[in-house]
């Protein structure tokens, strides 16, 4: 367990380094990408694009370069944005609650009812509640969430001229009602969306667990049926539940963009979108590097905690 | 939306379980699926439609250059602008005097062709690496499995986020996104059912009778997870469709004008307030072909895994 | 076939309609203006008297539909544009304003302005104190910041022909009260030319801080009315009343929240919801939709924009040649477009934009009627004539906002009409846009909406070198100078006039459209607005808020 844990943790630099790299050479060997010659602006000389240029430090050859980057990342200097010069840390470090709160809101949500629906679903097979909540995994992953986004806007304003508050982050704990204005219902339908999966998964590993030998002898000890279900059958689905809430991470991480695109949160993904559309290199740069970071230490905390949640589980 | 490869495994548990006795006799299973689960005979008939659809606005639209729908999706009708649903105009108008029937009707070119992509020139070649990674485990399986691993880091979003801030916008970068994913979402999840199917006794007692390698893969291993390849192209095909819409609507897609459900609901952003017809009708569009292909594959997969077979219906 | 179009063409005429829709108005002159008859104001209803006593206080929320990359009025290169100009005008000062309506210099900080001869002209400024931060500290303004900030707008903002570079020899600072400028040659359009026909370059900014990058990018000082008390990173700009303003008791708010919406859906929900108190660029139909809804509670106004569309063309083979100009000018369906994108609300634009009503050509000058010609099959002749080749493939370059994605795909069907091969890339973002394809001249055709600029010479500077398009012409350069050249207004209109016919018959390689007219909605408690004058309204201080 260990030992794999730390190979683990051993490769994970690696995938960070490629994927650094890759992007890192992607931008910066393409033609008709001078950044030097945007910012210099219309009427530059050549001298002072080329004074950019060793300002930027991109008259070095591309490894150096790399290394500086890497460099001043890992001090925690993330640089600045090409259009309008912002500090790239203290923007990320701004947007940052935005994000989280979203992903996060909406990871619960999706495990909530990904888990009790499952449970439900289970426990009553073949019922009509089943089958309500199985179509409805097969709907809340199939339906766009950025449909029901703008369906989010419209109807409420349709019907009641209501309109969620939009304008800039108000943490929980300053302003309870506006910031659950704000987020509760993107993360609805962004956690419904990812509860599917969970849904799906929590429902099979179930009904197998409630087949098994264990369950039925608990049944037979006098029991409460939902005493076993908690007690015993639960516990068991739990290692597989992990791993699929890892994949609805990745889901929810990747719908968060649309639902801050749409609702005008002031997100990182936001800030993706827009620097990769003005294609502003240095945010790219490091936001390509901080999901990666982000989606493979989450399945990496995923993939552990399968192993404490199920001691059978040996890793080689 | 997701990283495909998660996706799709997500939709399609691999792993142990998954061995189908070669005897079933598959056309049996069909058939009482068919009576079994109407639904996803609907779908079945649902998504075939579609791609008829889709078919159909690709050889009209590339081929003889018309579009298969009562109007023009890109004949600007200043005059008849914003018109709600009507007899003419089922699905409206749009800011441009645009038939949105239309529109919708050849945005199912774009869907059909990036769907077509992700499991024909993605999935199914991903699928028979991962198969044969699987099987043979060598050099081979460590490269698809590191790089499939260092793709997987990425949502696809981000990944699109980072090829566009180099290459540009446009369909070429999404099909190169998507086929990229679902090569290796394909190889993962047919290299676990390789795996485990490479274990099993007949294979074995194959092996046993002088079979050659290349018998053993064709005649037993790959007729025996061709349910597996079924279940999991229809779940790339739903993810393509998705994603290609997803990006249009962001902005970042297929460029402006092309009938594309994304593209339409993208600009619903500045109309929907007054003219909520204009993004319901593309929304259920998508909808409607990625609900179609989930629900087959659904069905597929609950009738295929001998462990819910007989716990259905 | 029924057309939406016709019906509501018909609403759009009903008195009653309109009279409900202005409801208890206080802008006479916005009803008018919908009403398009320009004369008189909706009798019998309420005149503006009933918007009751102004009452200081309140915060005001307004959309802000892009984010700012920073608050740098001086860039580098064109980009700086944007931020420059909100900047103008929410936070620094400057001498006078003219808005085009009436063309009369308004005093703002200058207290006596003297034409010493037609090159020089002295002003005096009156009292003012800059905001309290650090390091400015609430000092007196001198006017040595107003000279260190045009010799730094000189030196940083180098972009097409500008007074700034071309005209502007030098200032003089005679005492702290008092400043001089010197122009090398006359200059008639001193007044609007000198803020670069917008409140950008004529900004006052404390000397001290012009060389602090930091402070000009993120925390600027100004001695306008308001002060930056906030912002995320561009967005969500709060402005709060400068408590030391030079009109003191002024402004009335105590504040403007922005409040960030990209899209309009989001924005008009946000405006139903009463997040926003003031919502613009509706249609008629939307503008009817709000009315239907809320009736007395909003007060709806419009207004002839300033602004105009228009398709730019790089002074390149073949755009070179003016019969290819000319020819596609034939193929471009003005109607057309005013339609597609203002549903018909919008005048047709010469080279000049028609809101400067006293400058533009009369309709029935025939150099204009050319202009706005539509002639398919004459265009595609003219292009046969010119040996246009039709079987190359022009990319068609646009940003995403104010419908220029609407915009293109029309301007590329009229184009496809008569053989000319359009390619559409993705839309840029408005900052990219700015230093990627318009600054560098990077494009072969290009098409946009111009901001709306007071002075009536900047539209026609354009097609004076250098300019983006490397259009060189020594007869539209001639033109434009004899008439920025005559001092005598009267003589001068006539002049402006022949340099639009020079252009016109030289067939300049940018072509302009239309100027959209669009509806603007204020719920009712939002008072004191000044309206329908362009840009001047931003500079009002007497908005109030009736929420009692």
């Amino acid at each position: 367990m260990w030992r794999y844990a730390l190979r683990r943790i051993a490769f994970l630099p690696v995938i960070i380094f490629v994927v650094s790299v890759i992007t890192f050479v992607l931008l910066r060997v393409l033609p008709d990408q001078d950044p030097a010659v945007l910012m210099a602006g219309q009427n530059a000389t050549p001298q002072q694009v080329q004074a950019i240029h060793e300002l930027l430090g991109l008259d070095k050859p591309i490894v150096v370069q790399y290394i500086d980057w890497m460099s001043d990342v890992w001090r925690g200097d993330l640089g600045e944005t090409y259009f309008g010069r912002r500090d790239i840390g203290a923007e990320v470090l701004r947007r940052f609650p935005a994000s989280a709160e979203l992903v996060l809101l909406s990871l619960i949500v999706s495990v909530i009812v990904g888990v009790s629906f499952g449970v439900l679903s289970a426990v009553m097979r073949n019922s009509s509640l089943d089958y309500i909540v199985r179509l409805s995994a097969v709907f809340g992953q199939s339906i766009p969430d950025f449909f029901l986004l703008i369906l989010l806007i419209i109807i409420p304003s349709i019907i009641w001229n209501y309109a969620a508050p939009i304008g800039g982050y108000v943490a929980p704990w300053d302003d309870p009602l506006r910031n659950i204005r704000i987020y509760v219902p993107p993360s609805l339908i962004l956690g419904i969306g990812g509860a599917a999966g969970i849904m799906r998964l929590q429902r099979t590993t179930m009904l197998e667990v409630l087949g098994s030998d264990y369950v039925r002898t608990a049944r037979a000890k006098g029991l409460g049926a939902w005493n076993v279900i908690i007690g015993h059958a639960m516990r068991n689905t739990l290692a597989p539940l992990v791993t699929v809430i890892g994949t609805s991470f990745t889901v929810i991480f990747a719908g968060s963009v649309i639902a801050e695109r749409v609702m005008s949160i002031d997100g990182l993904g936001v800030f993706f979108l827009d620097s990769a559309i003005q294609r502003d290199f240095p945010v790219v740069q490091f936001l390509v590097l901080y999901t990666a970071t982000v989606v493979i230490v989450v399945n990496l905390i995923v993939d552990l905690s399968y192993a404490i949640i199920d001691p059978r589980v040996k890793y080689r | 939306m997701a990283n495909e490869a998660q996706a799709i495994a997500g939709a399609v548990p691999a792993g142990d379980g998954w061995a189908m006795p070669p005897e079933t006799p598959r056309r049996v299973a069909l058939a009482r699926l068919a009576r079994r689960n109407p639904v996803g005979v609907i779908a079945l008939l649902f998504v075939v439609a579609f791609c008829a659809l889709g078919l159909a606005q690709v050889v009209s639209q590339d081929i003889f250059g018309t579009v298969l729908a009562p109007y023009d999706p890109r004949d600007i009708q200043a005059q008849d602008q914003f018109q709600g649903p009507s007899w003419e105009h089922p699905f409206g108008t749009n800011q441009r005097g645009n038939d949105m029937f239309s529109r919708v009707l050849a945005g199912a070119r774009i869907s059909f062709l990036i769907g077509l992509m992700g499991v024909t020139i993605g999935f199914i070649p991903g699928a028979l690496l991962g198969i044969a990674s699987g099987y043979y485990q060598r050099w081979l399986d460590y490269v698809i499995q590191r790089s499939a691993e260092a793709w997987s880091a990425f949502p696809l979003i981000f990944l699109y986020l980072a090829l566009i801030t180099a290459f540009g916008r446009g369909l070429q970068t999404i099909a190169i996104v998507i086929i990229i994913s679902s090569v290796f979402g394909g190889s993962r999840v047919l290299r676990a059912a390789a795996l485990v199917m490479k274990q099993n006794d007949f294979v074995e007692a194959s092996r046993a009778v002088g079979a050659s390698e290349v018998r053993i893969l064709f005649h037993h291993i790959v007729p025996n997870v061709m349910p597996i390849i079924i279940v999991g192209a229809s779940s790339v095909f739903a993810i393509s469709v998705l994603t290609e819409s997803a990006l249009s609507f962001l902005g970042i897609g297929v460029d402006p004008g092309t009938p594309s459900w994304g593209i339409d609901l993208f600009e619903g952003l500045n109309n929907a307030r007054f003219f909520p017809y204009l993004v319901i009708f593309p929304g259920i569009a998508i909808s409607l072909v990625v609900l179609g292909f989930n629900m087959l594959g659904d069905t597929l997969r609950d009738v295929l895994d001998p462990r819910l077979r007989g716990q259905l219906g | 076939m029924t057309r939406i179009y016709d019906r509501y063409l018909r609403q759009r005429i009903s008195r009653r309609r309109l009279l409900q829709a202005t409801g208890a108005s206080a802008l006479g002159a916005a009803g008018v203006a919908i009403a398009g008859c320009g004369s008189g104001s909706p009798a019998g209803t309420a005149t503006p008297s009933s918007e009751g006593t102004p009452q200081p206080g309140g915060i005001v929320h307004l959309r802000q539909s892009l984010t700012y990359p920073n608050f740098n009025p001086f860039g580098p290169g064109i980009s700086a544009l944007i931020p420059g100009l909100f900047v103008g005008f929410a936070l620094y000062d400057h001498l006078w304003y003219v808005p085009t309506d009436t063309g009369e210099v308004i005093p703002f900080l200058a207290d006596e302005i003297e034409t010493i001869d037609a090159q020089t002209i002295r002003v005096t400024m009156k009292d003012a104190v800059f905001q309290d931060k650090p390091p400015v500290n609430g000092r007196a303004v001198r006017s040595t910041d107003l000279k260190a900030s045009i010799e730094k707008f000189k030196e940083q903002v180098p972009f097409g022909f500008s007074w700034l570079q071309e005209v502007l020899e030098r200032v003089e600072t005679p005492d702290d009260r008092t400043i001089v400028y010197h122009q090398n040659r006359p200059w008639a359009w001193f007044f609007t030319a000198s803020n670069a026909g917008s409140p950008w370059t004529s900004s006052i900014i404390p000397e001290e801080v012009l060389d602090q990058q930091d402070i000009l990018d993120n925390d600027p000082i100004g001695s306008g009315k308001w002060m930056l008390a906030g912002h995320d990173g561009g967005t969500n700009v709060k402005l709060r009343k400068f408590q030391n303003w030079r009109e003191p008791g002024l402004p009335l708010l105590d504040g403007v929240d922005y409040i960030f919406a990209s899209d309009d859906t989001l924005a008009q929900a946000a405006f139903s919801a009463k997040d926003i108190d003031r919502i613009t660029g509706l249609n008629f139909i939307e503008r009817d939709e709000m009315v239907n809804r809320f009736g007395d509670e909003l007060r709806i106004d419009s207004d002839l924009s300033r602004r105009y569309r228009t398709l730019m063309l790089k002074n390149e083979p073949p755009f070179d040649n003016p019969q290819v100009v000319h020819g596609i000018n034939l193929a471009l369906d003005r109607e057309e477009i005013k339609q597609v994108l203002n549903l018909g609300d919008g005048e047709l634009c010469g080279p000049l934009p028609p809101a400067h009503e006293r400058f533009v050509l009369d309709e029935n000058d025939p150099d204009l009627q050319e202009y706005f010609r539509y002639d398919p099959a004459d265009a595609k002749l003219m292009l046969e004539g010119a040996a246009f080749p039709f079987d190359q493939e022009f990319v068609l370059k646009y940003w995403a906002l104010d419908q220029s994605p609407d915009l293109v795909q029309v301007i590329a069907s009229q184009l496809q009409e008569v053989g000319i091969k359009i390619t559409l890339p993705g839309a840029e973002d408005l900052t990219a846009w700015l230093s990627n394809t318009l600054g560098p001249g990077n494009f072969q055709m290009t098409a946009f909406t111009h901001l709306p600029y007071e002075d009536p010479s900047l539209p026609l500077s354009f097609y004076k070198s250098p300019n983006f398009m490397d259009y060189e012409n020594p007869d539209v350069e001639a033109a434009f100078l004899a008439a920025a050249a005559e001092v005598d207004e009267e003589a001068r209109i006539e002049l402006t006039k022949e340099a639009q016919r020079v252009i016109i018959r030289n067939w300049g390689p940018m072509l302009n459209l239309y100027s959209p007219k669009s509806f603007g909605a204020t719920w009712d408690y939002y008072k004191g607005l000044v309206l329908s004058r362009g840009s001047f309204g931003a500079f009002n201080s007497r908005a109030w808020l009736d929420k009692s």
